[in-house]
């Protein structure tokens, strides 16, 4: 079965960049961003989280690169 | 597009909701930190800001090491403390409240960005709850949990060291 975007099922409007444990979920071990292929969430969230991340990062709250 | 202008609550309209999010330096003692806030709701009250809510900023570790010059000096920090104000303004001010913040010295890093007025922090409901939805929902968030913490970095280090292991 198809996965299903995490943010529209949990009915998520805004995405937050200091909700700093669930972007992770959207990182892989280098912490780059996981594809929306892969994770299943739609292209308009997609791109809020890419933004959170990138605001999460700039604030030290993720890291740019790990390992 | 010319209907935005007509509407005559124009000025109710244009104030938006911001959020300024900073980090303060850690040098500064924990007794410190109500001043340092009440500085900060200073400056945006000061330029028309109607305050809405924050959170108190807390000591964390940096994801990476950030640096400061202060007084011809780098320093480089690797912890602070994190904080952050929600506030409502029309954004004529916006400019004057970046200006005052980038002047403030025990400011290492500060992110001034649009936003909404509602919490937008997100927190999980209790599983029993979301069960309408039936039995596949919840085998999907199980899945998903599962694929998760095989993606924390703990777990990374983990297989790394069991790789080592391995490897010797």
């Amino acid at each position: 079965m198809k996965k299903q975007c995490f943010f529209s099922q949990n009915n998520i409007q805004h995405i937050d960049y200091k909700d700093v444990d669930i972007l992770k979920k959207f990182l892989n071990p280098h912490a780059r961003i996981i594809s929306k292929k892969k994770t299943g969430v739609t292209s308009k969230n997609q791109r809020k989280l890419s933004l959170a991340v990138k605001r999460a990062r700039f604030m030290g709250l993720l890291p740019f690169v790990s390992r | 597009m010319t209907e935005v202008e007509k509407t005559p609550e124009n000025s109710k309209d244009t104030s938006k909701v911001y959020e300024v999010g900073y980090l303060l330096l850690p040098t500064l003692a924990e007794e410190n930190l109500g001043e340092e806030v009440a500085f900060i709701r200073d400056i945006i009250e000061k330029n028309e800001g109607e305050f809405i809510s924050e959170d108190f900023p807390k000591r964390r570790v940096l994801a990476y090491e950030m640096s400061k010059v202060i007084e011809t000096k780098r320093y480089k920090y690797q912890e602070a403390y994190f904080g952050w104000v929600k506030f409502e303004t029309d954004g004529s001010t916006l400019a004057r409240i970046k200006k005052d913040l980038e002047a403030h010295a025990n400011i290492l890093r500060f992110l001034l960005i649009n936003t909404a007025r509602e919490n937008t922090l997100y927190f999980p409901k209790v599983s029993g709850v979301k069960k309408e939805g039936g039995v596949d929902v919840s085998e999907i968030s199980e899945e998903e949990s599962e694929i998760v913490s095989n993606k924390t970095p703990a777990s990374a280090e983990e297989i790394d060291k069991s790789i080592e292991a391995l490897v010797i």
